[in-house]
Formats: structure tokens, sequence, C-alpha cells
């Protein structure tokens, strides 16, 4: 299967998913608990499932190794988050949240994932 | 630390199925438009660089600003505060996530393996939450009674040793004006009569 096609379904999956979790995030109380929910693997198992189908393991397999390191980076930026969105509000605070995941990651990525 | 401090009247989880009523369109339209977004960008990546890199912007934060914003829009900035915190515990979790649906894919077949790398996410992150929530409602507890958090005596023990003295919690205030704990203060508490 060409790229294209793929990056399309990658696409519509992701954006679907990311909706089924969040519409279950809204029914969920306390806020703490929903916001769970925030950071739920929505679009890693929508591209995952895309990757194995169209791809096979092997692909889903390096995929995996990658989002171990993006999603440690994940829960270090979002501890810092919490002292951002309380300090800055939350559209800076998320902007710096995304900048420290960019950050670590690179680091993560550079440091003992790149071939 | 906290952003909503939790009440102990609220359930530690619970679901109010009737709020689904209130979710407007334009809002799941920006949340989709946010996952499509980074399922573009991540299977680019994969094709540019390599799956490796790829998959790790399967866990990049993308959803949090679309969530953040407009909770609070809606509720205000603690509520965004506390939203963080439980994206933070669920970000956690993401790690057991990635690393069990790894090692699964290699022998077992896909719609087991995410399944049970999904149910480790799921289990990863309420154990987190709980353990988290229920240190914060003892805590706040623990301050409402007047008994000293660990690793400091509080500010209302009298220097005499004598016991504590019944300060009712809106005149805890330390000498710098801020509420909550502190070392006793340099000037002793007059004698009780």
């Amino acid at each position: 299967m060409s790229p294209l096609p793929v990056l399309l379904i990658k696409m519509l999956n992701g954006g679907l998913f990311v909706v089924a979790f969040a519409l279950l995030g809204e029914t969920l109380r306390p806020k703490r608990f929903a916001g769970l929910f925030s950071a739920a693997p929505s679009v890693a198992l929508a591209n995952l499932i895309v990757v194995i189908t169209t791809q096979g393991h092997r692909a889903a397999i390096a995929n995996t190794r990658g989002m171990v390191v993006g999603a440690a980076a994940f829960a270090v930026s979002a501890v810092m988050g919490i002292v951002w969105v309380r300090r800055y509000r939350s559209t800076l605070g998320s902007a710096l949240v995304a900048a420290t995941w960019l950050t670590i990651a690179g680091i993560g990525y550079l440091g003992g994932l790149a071939p | 630390m906290t952003g909503h401090p939790p009440t102990a009247e609220e359930p530690l989880i619970g679901a109010d199925p009737g709020k689904l009523g209130d979710v407007k369109a334009h809002e799941m339209l920006l949340r989709f438009a946010f996952g499509a977004a980074i399922s573009l960008g991540a299977g680019a990546v994969s094709i540019v660089v390599n799956p490796v890199a790829g998959g790790m912007f399967l866990a990049f934060p993308a959803i949090l600003p679309a969530t953040l914003t407009l909770i609070e829009k809606r509720e205000g900035t603690a509520e965004a505060v506390t939203d963080v915190e439980g994206a933070a515990i669920g970000a956690a979790a993401l790690v057991p996530f990635a690393a069990v649906g790894g090692y699964l894919l290699r022998t077992t077949g896909a719609p087991l393996s995410l399944t049970l790398a999904f149910l480790t996410w799921l289990v990863a992150s309420i154990v987190g939450y709980l353990a988290v929530e229920t240190f914060l409602r003892r805590t706040k507890e623990r301050r409402m009674r007047g008994i000293p958090p660990a690793g400091g005596l509080p500010f209302e023990r009298h220097p005499s040793g004598t016991g504590e003295v019944d300060v009712p919690e809106i005149a805890r205030v330390r000498p710098d004006g801020r509420k909550g704990w502190s070392q006793p203060p340099a000037t002793p508490h007059p004698p009780a009569l």
C-alpha cells in the first residue's frame, strides 16, 4: 500500500480514537481521574492498528521502542506542566509542555535510539 | 502543588454519563483535528526518518493543549491544573503500555497484544491515580484535623510542649502572611491564660 492512503487512514483513525477517549473522559469524575484520559494511548492504538495491518509486526515493534522514550518524555513534561499551567495558564503552559517533550525526546533519541 | 483540592465527599472514581449532553460538537472537532494532526506527524516521521522516531510521536502530548484550554475556558485554571495532574499519571502509564505492547507483538497476535497493552495502561494509571488521590486526601484530612505533616511541627504547637493550640484554619497564617504549615515563629506564643 502506498504511503499516502496509509497516512490518510492513520489521520482518520487517530482523530476518531481521540474523540472516543475524550468523550469517555468527559463522563468521568473527579477531574484528576478524568485527566488520566488526557494521556490515554488513543493515538498510539489508532496508529499501531494501521501499522500492523499495512506493514506488519516489525514496524509496529519499532514504533513501540520509540514510544517508550516518548512516553517517559511525556510523563516528565506533564509533571512540569502542573507548575506551568498554574503559573502561565493553559495556552502557554501547554506550549511549554510540548517544548519540554521535544527536548527530552530528542535527547533520548540521539542518546540511545538513533541508528 | 495540587490544582483543585480533593474533597472527602467526592468518590475516588465516578461517572456521570449525563455530562455527555453538555459536550459541544466544536470541542470534539478540535480534538479530532489534534488527533488527526499528530497521527499524520507520527506517520510522516516514520516514513522520513524511521519507525522508531515516528513511534516517539505516538506519545506526543498533542491532545493536552486542546483539553486544557477547553477546561480552563469552561471551569477555570484550577480545574485545568487538576487535569494535568491526572495526565501526568496517565502519561507515566504509557511507558508500560509501550513496553508490554512491543514485547507481546514479538510472540503474540496483534489483537491480544494491543488489548493486553491497553489493559496494562488502564491498570497502571488507575493504581497510580488511587495512590496519589488517597495520599492527597489523607494529607488534607490531617491538615483539617490539625495533625502535623511528617517532618515538621505545626505552627500551632505551643513552644512549651503543652499541646496544640486550637486555632481555626482561617487563622493558620504564617508570619509572612501565607497560609499553611510552617516552622514555629521566632516570637513564642503568649502563655495560655
